[in-house]
């Protein structure tokens, strides 16, 4: 399962949104100017800005006390419009969801995927086509029936108006949100805990360790309780017979129950490293081996050799803060041949080390590859570069400022510049046989034991003696079976921090779903200002389609990734049974088409930058994986989208309501 | 123009309604416990009962959930069906398998009654997404998974041979047959007699629930896969028998294999170094079956006669002409291009053979004497490798077809092989005396150079 998104700096998002919502006010002033000057002369231009002047004393002067009054008009509104009724079907899905879930021979791991992504899906699209519709016929119902004059002869602002209705809305949207977020809540909750009848967990007592396992079925329950490596197990008839027959055991059963249900419904956190690779002959390489997997997430390392994936963990010692780390990876196995030992899955390795990454700088602060530098004494250092011999000074740099080029560590800033890499310190940790598809956990103590090959003995190190002067700490994974293959990607190893309990990434998705319909409501209310209710409809579902489910597409053909050229050309090749791949004639016509698709494109250009992205509201991956929504990658990113539409809806539905004709019906 | 008032032209209308009434009610009334109801009722009623069994219960179990989708789709079935596949798709590619296996339910469920589907997915999660993880036991869920499923799909289409069949071919062939085939057998039946040995925590279903048992959701006897194979075979036959079209392929074929079961259960047995009574007497079984059983039934051969396969002696090819009244030389020939198609008569001398104790006998010494070879052991490895030889010899000479076959070749070569290995590690000069040399001699360019790249492979090179 992948979920890899760019980090959203907010402050750098922000601004860029700034600079674009700037210019195109700028435009479309300058525009309204052009156009005044035809018509009014040179009072033209007056008028525009007495127009601007209008807006922004409305803004100045909304009272809250009529935005609240509107508000509450559009939620009383709504809730007669029988919007409340989606509860039903809510309650219905609830029930009988189960029956579609439901698999008893399915492992629990894999259900609770399947429940929360089914919670978080029914809850967005069950509000939504609720929202869609209030929101996109509320304001035209009322011009319909006249009622919006009870309202506009009211000192009532436009911007009232707007900011209202999307308030009203809102607040009968939140609601909803809220009451079926907590009832998905606890059906989660609910339905985990009736699929965990078998698990196994180990509890610590008074100092005492204890492995619980409870096998549960028609048959009866089995409790089996193992203490020093002796087992003690209990049966009866059923979960109930074993409370009145074992109170002791079932109690602690139950709460090796609950640990379960901990571990499956989680909020981890992890610390993502920066991923390079080391290949067959030791040298960095970009990226792995490609197996043949027509999915490009993960790329291979091979076994047996000195092929290895490095991750770079930035900052360790702020991250964790704790004496002992947990390293959770989860790699994917590809086999070329079945192996010695077929039922044994494959040996890893992970070695710690300490490495220092160097460029150098001459006296004038020029960088200087490493590639032709060379020692002039125990800390001096000379480069002969353009024919002269010149002193230079070793910096450090971090992780994140070198890349893999051509087998070599470059700075990223400059290509040119070769990065030193030296290894410093060595700890390879015992191997361990991977769980595909699952867990790894591996802890790290803040002392270390291990058995140094140069040396022969065991050692003890201190985990803090790894990272180096950046803060960093490197972890190589090696796979131990000659002819195997692992697959990495940079999200398969992390640094588990303390995990938050599952509540609070189920509320962030939440949280996020309810951004959505926000941002949905913004846009429905704001088209309903200058378009009738069907059409207003269909332009803001529009929006959420093309924004969620064809984002991708239209990235492709604006950037010119998709074969078979633009529209035209498309329509062209289809009648005349033309492969993609063909290239057309090089006639005028053709080139006449070219360029007509090339304009078109660049009407779709618009629309890409106009319609929002949905996509940054699609957190249910990290949520049904066990991960916590993480700020940069999830939460920041659809609040800054939701905050972005809010000024241009709000500008755009107080024009369109101040030169729309309210007698029209 | 019209000339019937308004009044009139209602009147009108209604007399028509009245009228289509009629034969609608004639045609559509439903059934009751006391009226067999309309035309159309009637037809539905099951095929047993002469009617056409246009019911959808007639296919198998009509699910709530699935009827309750279809209807609130509003027609738009396959608009979501298709949706469901590209996620599935998307979902296979990405690894996803939770939400993949969650699809596939999702399908079926809106085509219960779409053989297809039940096939392709159950034969996907057997045999692609078990190959995509990498430890045995995970391998294992995911075959049963497959079973399981068209197990399931059997609920809902409860005439369907093919179903049968694939179920089968799961749980026989891919079981039985995978390089993991020894684990998984014991995962499958650790009831059987020849795991009695083996330690608790190395046998029995690893999923927990199962408590070290089988998974008697899939394997509610305890039997070994093989026999449990052939209990769907066996079902798909009886459904093929009954009228219920297999488009799989030719009839006798497919009618084969609650046999082709019971000669792999016997054989596999004996690959498992198990060679007591009870492989005996499951030789003994197979025999029975294939020749008293699936050689007495006769096949169309779409030329106006039917054919049977066990036909010993030339009376009984004379009898059978005579009675359909056909050439015997076209007869002949019909036959042994049935026969041919499964390899009826190799399997005919194999169960013969292999039911006798001295040929139970050969195969335990030769498979002892590689035991011993491995435990270095060399002198009575080499001893028992001889004996059995002798004995391996003294089967083929009474049935000669057996020389050519390969399971019987390469058992021979492989024990000349070992004792050639065990000779030179005792330094001892080639022996040139050793039973069945001229099967050595007679493959020495074809079979014994592939074989001795793989002995060569697997023990060192000579």
């Amino acid at each position: 399962m992948s979920f890899d998104y760019e980090p959203f700096d907010f402050l750098v998002e922000a601004g860029n949104w700034a600079i674009r919502l700037g210019s195109f006010l700028l435009l479309v002033v300058v525009l309204a100017c052009l156009l005044s000057l035809q018509k009014h002369k040179t009072a033209g231009p007056r008028l525009v800005f007495s127009w601007i002047q209008r807006f922004l004393r409305d803004l100045m002067q909304v009272s809250f006390r009529r935005v609240g009054a509107i508000a509450q008009l559009t939620f009383r509104e709504s809730v007669r419009r029988k919007a409340l009724w989606v509860f039903g079907i809510f309650a219905l899905l609830f029930m009988f969801g189960s029956w579609f879930l439901d698999d008893p021979n399915n492992r629990v791991d894999l259900q609770v995927k399947n429940y929360i992504s089914f919670v978080l899906t029914a809850i967005t699209w069950l509000i939504l086509p609720v929202v869609i519709l209030l929101s996109c016929w509320g304001l035209p119902e009322d011009i319909r029936n006249r009622s919006l004059h009870t309202v506009v002869t009211k000192p009532a602002r436009k911007t009232e108006i707007v900011i209202g209705r999307v308030v009203g809305f809102g607040t009968l949207m939140t609601i909803l949100v809220l009451i079926m977020g907590v009832a998905g809540f606890f059906w989660i909750d609910r339905e985990v805990a009736h699929s965990l009848n078998t698990f196994s967990e180990t509890l610590v007592e008074g100092g005492v360790e204890k492995s619980v396992a409870m096998v549960s079925g028609d048959d009866g329950v089995t409790v089996t309780v193992t203490v020093d490596e002796a087992p003690t197990v209990t049966t009866a008839a059923s979960r109930s017979a074993l409370r009145q027959e074992s109170p002791e055991v079932y109690e602690l059963a139950e709460r090796a129950r609950l640990k379960a249900l901990n571990r499956f419904l989680v909020a981890k956190r992890p610390v993502y490293g920066i991923l390079s690779f080391k290949g067959a002959d030791g040298r960095p390489t970009e990226k792995g081996v490609n197996t043949g997997d027509v999915w490009e997430y993960r790329t291979y390392i091979e076994g047996g050799n000195q092929w290895r994936a490095i991750w770079d963990f930035e900052n360790v010692g702020d991250e964790s803060g704790s004496d002992s780390w947990l390293l959770e990876s989860s790699f994917e196995a590809f086999r070329t041949h079945k192996g010695n030992d077929i039922s044994k899955s494959l040996l890893l390795q992970y070695s710690l080390t300490r490495v220092r990454r160097r460029v150098f700088q001459d006296a004038t602060g020029r960088m200087i590859s490493a590639a032709v530098v060379r020692k002039a004494g125990d800390e001096a250092f000379e480069a002969h570069v353009d024919g002269q011999t010149v002193s230079v000074q070793p910096v450090s740099v971090s992780a994140r400022a070198v890349e893999v080029r051509d087998n070599r560590y470059v700075l990223v800033s400059d290509p040119l510049v070769v990065v030193d890499m030296t290894e410093e310190l060595r700890v390879p940790l015992s191997s361990f046989n991977i769980s595909e598809f699952g867990e790894n956990v591996t802890a790290l103590k803040s002392e270390i034991d291990f058995y140094d090959q140069e040396s022969g003995e065991s050692k003890k190190l201190k985990l803090e003696d790894l990272i180096n002067d950046q803060g960093e700490l490197r972890i190589e994974v090696a796979c131990l079976d000659s002819g195997q293959y692992l697959g990495m990607a940079r999200r398969d190893l992390f640094i588990k921090l303390p995990s938050n309990r599952f509540v609070v990434g189920y509320s962030k998705a939440i949280f996020t779903v309810w951004l959505m319909l926000v941002l949905v409501v913004t846009l429905g209310v704001t088209s309903s200002c200058f378009l009738k209710g069907p059409i207003a409809m269909l332009l803001t579902f529009n929006f959420l389609i093309v924004g969620q489910g064809f984002r991708q597409f239209l990235e492709k053909i604006v950037g010119g990734e998709v074969d078979g050229g633009g529209p035209l050309e498309s329509i062209i090749r289809i009648v005349r049974q033309i492969n993609l791949t063909d290239d057309l004639p090089d006639t005028l016509f053709y080139n006449a088409v070219a360029t007509i698709d090339e304009f078109l494109n660049q009407g779709l250009f618009i629309v890409q930058n106009i319609i929002p992205d949905f996509r940054n509201f699609r957190v249910a991956p990290y949520v049904a994986n066990g991960f916590d929504v993480p700020w940069s990658q999830a939460l920041a990113p659809s609040i800054g989208v939701t905050l972005a539409y809010l000024i241009p809806c709000l500008i755009v539905g107080y024009y369109s309501l101040s030169l729309r004709e309210l007698e029209h019906k | 123009m019209n000339r019937l008032s308004s009044r009139q032209r209602k009147i009108a209308y209604f007399l028509g309604i009245l009228l289509l009434l009629i034969p609608i009610i004639m045609l559509g009334s439903p059934a009751s416990s006391a009226d067999t109801g309309g035309v159309l009722a009637r037809m539905r009623q099951p095929e047993t009962e002469g009617q056409l069994g246009l019911a959808e219960h007639n296919l198998g179990r009509v699910d709530p959930t699935s009827a309750a989708m279809n209807l609130v789709l509003l027609g738009l079935r396959g608009v979501a069906v298709n949706m469901l596949w590209m996620d599935y798709i998307d979902q296979q590619k990405t690894k996803n398998w939770a939400q993949m296996r969650s699809t596939t339910d999702s399908i079926t469920m809106l085509q219960p009654h779409y053989l297809q589907i039940w096939r392709y997915h159950g034969w996907n999660l057997a045999y692609n997404v078990a190959a995509e993880w990498d430890d045995v036991r995970d391998r294992y869920y995911w075959i049963k998974e497959g079973a399981k499923f068209i197990i399931d799909g059997t609920e809902f289409n409860q005439f369907s041979p093919e179903l049968r069949y694939d179920i089968g071919r799961i749980i026989g062939q891919k079981i039985g047959i995978a390089d993991e085939w020894r684990i998984y057998r014991r995962y499958f039946n650790p009831g059987g007699a020849q795991y009695e040995d083996l330690a608790a925590d190395e046998k029995g279903d690893p999923s927990p629930e199962n408590r070290g048992g089988p998974d008697l959701k899939l394997n509610p006897e305890g039997l070994d896969n093989y026999l449990a194979a052939q209990r769907w075979y066996q079902e798909a036959n009886d459904l093929e028998a009954r009228g219920y079209e297999q488009h799989l392929m030719m009839q006798h074929i497919f009618r084969q294999y609650p046999y082709r079961c019971q000669l792999d259960y016997a054989g596999t047995l004996n690959r498992e170094g198990f060679f007591g009574d009870v492989a005996l007497e499951a030789w003994r079984q197979a025999q029975d079956d294939w020749i008293t059983k699936y050689g007495q039934e006769m096949f169309d051969t779409g030329q106006d006669f039917k054919v049977k396969l066990e036909l010993p002696g030339e009376a009984d090819y004379a009898e059978l002409a005579r009675s359909q009244d056909v050439e015997i030389a076209k007869l002949r020939q019909l036959v042994r291009n049935f026969q041919n198609v499964v390899n009826y008569r190799y399997w005919r001398t194999r169960a013969l053979s292999e039911a006798e104790p001295t040929t139970a006998q050969a195969h335990r010494k030769l498979f002892e004497g590689e035991e011993l070879f491995k435990e270095n052991e060399l002198t009575r490895a080499r001893k028992m490798l001889i004996e059995g030889l002798d004995q391996l010899e003294e089967v083929l000479v009474r049935y000669e077809n057996l020389i050519s076959e390969d399971l019987t070749l390469e058992e021979a070569l492989w024990s000349l092989m070992l004792i050639k290995k065990i000779d030179d590690l005792l330094e001892k000069p080639p022996a040139t005396d050793l039973p069945l040399t001229g099967l050595w001699n007679k493959h020495i360019n074809d079979k014994v150079p592939s074989m001795q790249f793989d002995f060569n492979r697997r023990f060192g090179g000579l």
